[in-house]
């Protein structure tokens, strides 16, 4: 098989996960000629925790609003016109352990502009006011914008339980991971919305500003030193500071589970098509030498249209309109999700225990083994035709410690054969069975 | 092999026209994964009046002739099949026709090579049998009858219909129930033989690939095909008036919330490249900054509750026809329709302001960079513009060269009331 992949490029400045200490930011640049735009993120790492993770999912709708300079999404947008039609993204999740609040601005490159030289110093000071000066009086997040917004997330959070699948899904993680950092909502719980006020959510932010760690990636076709000190004097916010996240016991790992018995939790609500979401265990993760095959097994199992699960719940027994396999590489987990008439769930079950059993027996073919791992490394390619796909592929290896990158990654799936899938297989155990179905159907 | 440098955009583009009249356009940029190829005929759906390859006199084909081709080239008969093919080499591979092209493309992280040749071979080889003809005709009718189901599909085409009086640009790309029944192994022939002649056809691979190997794969590959001598393509154009056809039509069908069009007919004779480029860029500017979803007016229309999340505008601007469609959801069709029609007649007395048009045209600088990252845009863009003599690495410079009056000029003389037509969906009852 032929790598295309420039093994230099993917591991720019990795080699140090500190990156290069400019202003507090462990700042990674990561020159390429790929782009004629440059793409910053500046990610601000903290410990996750149950207490703050509604003002955090709260936090980048706020922000987005505006800063003390332009209050408003217009004069935002003026500005951001200005800057050659720049744009401007916030946003958080989850990472295992850790919570990201995450600054994106993709900027034209003034290398390709006549007559401009100073885009890159005026976009990162911009960024600079969004970050570092937003619109806070008084210790607080204006209130009006902050109802706002509330409103706006209380109604997200109504519309998820609406949809049927994202509901299975929470529910599954919910009952399944009942104790971890894992279950706790990345986008946060209707009923703590109520008391967040401009200063809780002020003094939630002024939290990730003093303590997370933060990285600082820029990709595009420019100059390191020049770019160096440009972000050396426009983006000044912060101060070399003692950080919750700067030492390495800040793991994204969670302990991994044993199973005693199997949870089976059914639901009833008035629906058509009835969800069967089950979780595994796979007792292994981006840590573990077998994660790679598991990777490919999972692909097998129910990645695309030629995979056990497709081919035989879907295509040869016609009981699901859906059904695939997707695993948390983060994490120890692996789930499918199908939806099927409410009726056929023990006829379902059975078949998708047939497909697991397939999978840790080898049974299956080598042109389905040579699809998924094909599919799986131009998916891997593909990501690095991107800049965000680049930046993940690093912000991956400083977030886990294992300095492996995409290009590692190919070549260890293209390594994969049927003795390793079987064996990273038999350490698939079914853990929890959700089930949501009308009381007719049963 | 010419070779042509976009300093300005750090672009190399490699051309060459080969023997048989087949234009090779090859921009490698070997620090990506992926490789795109696109293979265009300039043959669309309103291509329908014209002069066949060794003919004398003009003929009229069936509309829905071009997206027939389309389908029936994918299909080569019983033991093969072309797509899966492409995925058996790792390539994602689709084809579209639209009024003025038909496209066969795909996009691959392996097997380059391979996949360009795949792509030439199954354009090129014309396999038309009769069963297949006729068997293929009931999977168009229905591909017809479920855009006609579509009310977005519907209002399209009834406002080209309102815009258009004789231009074939009128016509629905898969032609109608009975042009589609009626199309014979014959008029496939005539269209292929006239329009997929290599003299005709663009042939744009970006991304990563070696120059030299994909040039000599492709002229070895085309040396060993034959072709008749190239001739020019003789088009016949039907007179077209200034006026729309149609200035208001409503037709009724079983949706939830009426929808309403508002178009413009931009114009319906040929203009030349360098008007086409700047004027392009005019419409754009000028559409972003009063109709777009960060301007004053969409909040307006937004508050009185006249549009919805549906909202939302584009142009479409060729060789000799233009036209731009302004389109929402509305509970309150008229009221959305008269505000609109008097916000666009208003334009013409606007007072254009310096600083704003220099922030606008900054705007649209920065979106032609960023579209400019994506390989798939390029080869697209890029056989797109060269098809109507347009350099597509000269966007930017050409943006720059807009003046805040050549602004002022096009705002007085856009809008005109002859030119608006105005179609709605009413919901039946």
């Amino acid at each position: 098989m032929q790598l295309w992949i420039q093994k230099e490029e993917c591991q720019v400045n990795v080699n140090t996960k500190q990156g290069t200490l400019i202003n507090g930011m462990h700042v990674h640049l990561m020159p390429s000629k790929k782009f004629k735009t440059n793409t910053v993120e500046v990610k601000f790492q903290t410990k996750i925790s149950r207490d703050t993770i509604t003002r955090l999912a709260l936090l980048p709708t706020v922000l987005r609003t505006g800063c003390l300079e332009y209050k408003t999404k217009a004069e935002v947008q003026e500005q951001l016109d200005n800057l050659y039609g720049a744009g401007i993204g916030i946003g958080a999740w989850k990472s295992g352990k850790n919570h990201i609040l995450n600054f994106q601005m993709d900027m034209a490159n003034e290398k390709f502009i006549p007559n401009e030289n100073t885009l890159a110093e005026e976009a990162f000071s911009f960024l600079n006011k969004m970050i570092f000066h937003p619109n806070v009086i008084d210790g607080a997040f204006d209130e009006a914008t902050v109802a706002k917004e509330k409103e706006t997330l209380r109604r997200q959070l109504e519309a998820m339980k609406d949809n049927k699948m994202s509901y299975a899904n929470t529910r599954l993680i919910d009952e399944m991971a009942e104790g971890e950092v894992y279950a706790i909502h990345g986008q946060g719980y209707a009923e703590d919305l109520e008391v967040i006020t401009g200063k809780s959510l002020y003094d939630a932010y002024a939290k990730v500003l003093e303590t997370a760690r933060v990285d600082l990636f820029i990709t595009g076709d420019f100059n390191s030193e020049k770019m160096e000190s440009t972000i050396r004097k426009a983006l000044v916010g912060l101060t070399d500071r003692e950080t919750e996240a700067k030492s390495d016991e800040m793991t994204v790992f969670e302990e991994m589970k044993s199973v005693k018995e199997v949870k089976e939790v059914v639901e009833y609500e008035d629906i058509q098509q009835a969800k069967l979401h089950i979780g595994y265990r796979t007792h292994t993760n981006l840590q573990d030498e077998g994660v790679v095959p598991m990777l490919v097994g999972s692909m097998i199992l129910g990645g695309y249209m030629g995979s056990l699960l497709f081919m035989n719940v879907r295509e040869k027994h016609s009981l699901a309109y859906y059904v695939n396999a997707n695993m948390d590489a983060f994490s120890d987990k692996l789930f499918i999700y199908s939806g099927i008439a409410g009726a056929d769930y023990e006829k379902t079950m059975q078949i998708i225990d047939e497909q697991i059993e397939a999978l840790q027996k080898g049974e299956f073919t080598d042109g389905v083994l040579e699809e998924s791992k094909s599919l799986l490394i131009s998916d891997l390619k593909a990501s690095q035709d991107n800049a965000i796909g680049m930046i993940d592929d690093v912000y991956k290896q400083i977030l886990t410690g294992i300095t492996k990158s995409s290009v590692d990654f190919i070549e260890e799936v293209a390594a994969v054969d049927k003795e390793a899938i079987m064996k990273a297989a038999s350490k698939l155990e079914k853990d929890t069975i959700f089930f949501l179905t009308s009381k007719e159907a049963n | 092999m010419r070779e042509i440098t976009f300093e300005n955009v750090d672009e190399k583009v490699y051309k060459e026209t080969l023997p048989n009249g087949l234009e090779v356009i090859l921009i490698p940029k070997r620090e990506m994964n992926n490789t795109f190829a696109t293979f265009v005929t300039d043959f669309g759906a309103a291509d329908l009046f014209f002069v066949p390859l060794g003919g004398k006199e003009p003929i009229e084909s069936p509309m829905g002739v071009a997206h027939f081709l389309e389908h029936k080239l994918f299909d080569k008969g019983e033991d093969r099949d072309i797509v899966a093919e492409f995925s058996r080499l790792g390539a994602q591979s689709n084809a579209y026709t639209n009024a003025t092209e038909t496209a066969y493309y795909f996009a691959a992280t392996d097997h380059a090579y391979e996949n360009v040749r795949l792509l030439i071979d199954f354009v090129q080889d014309s396999f038309f049998v009769e069963e297949t003809v006729e068997s293929e005709k009931g999977i168009i009718v229905q591909e017809s009858q479920m855009y006609a189901d579509d009310p977005g599909q519907r209002l399209y085409f009834l406002m080209l219909k309102s815009l258009f009086s004789k231009h074939p640009v009128k016509n629905e790309v898969l032609g109608t129930i009975d042009s589609i029944n009626g199309m014979t192994k014959e008029d496939l022939d005539t269209a292929f033989n006239t329009f997929y002649h290599p003299s005709n056809m663009k042939l744009c691979v970006t991304g990563n690939f070696d120059l030299e190997k994909m040039m000599d794969m492709i002229k070895e590959d085309q040396e060993k095909k034959e072709y008749p001598a190239p001739t020019e393509i003789v088009r016949i154009h039907t007179e077209e008036p200034a006026a729309v056809a149609s200035k208001e039509t409503t037709i009724h069908m079983p949706i939830g919330s009426p929808k309403c069009s508002i178009g413009i007919k931009e114009y319906e004779t040929a203009i030349d490249p360098e008007q086409l480029a700047k004027r392009t860029r005019l419409t754009e500017i000028t559409l972003d900054h009063f109709f777009g979803l960060s301007g004053e007016f969409y909040k307006e229309l937004y508050d009185e509750g006249l549009i919805d999340g549906t909202y939302n505008y584009s142009h479409t601007l060729d060789k000799d026809f233009g036209f731009t469609m302004l389109t929402s959801n509305s509970d309150n069709p008229d009221a959305f329709a008269d505000k609109l029609k008097s916000q666009l007649l208003s334009l013409k007395d606007y007072k254009v302001d310096a600083e704003l048009f220099e922030r606008l045209k900054k705007r649209t600088i920065g979106r032609t960079l960023r579209k400019m990252n994506s390989i798939e845009a390029n080869a697209e863009e890029y056989v797109w513009h060269a098809i109507r003599g347009i350099e597509y690495f000269d966007t930017i410079p050409t943006i720059q060269s807009l003046t805040v009056e050549d602004w002022q000029s096009f705002l007085k003389v856009w809008i005109s009331e002859e030119r608006l037509a105005v179609c709605t969906i009413m919901p039946e009852n």
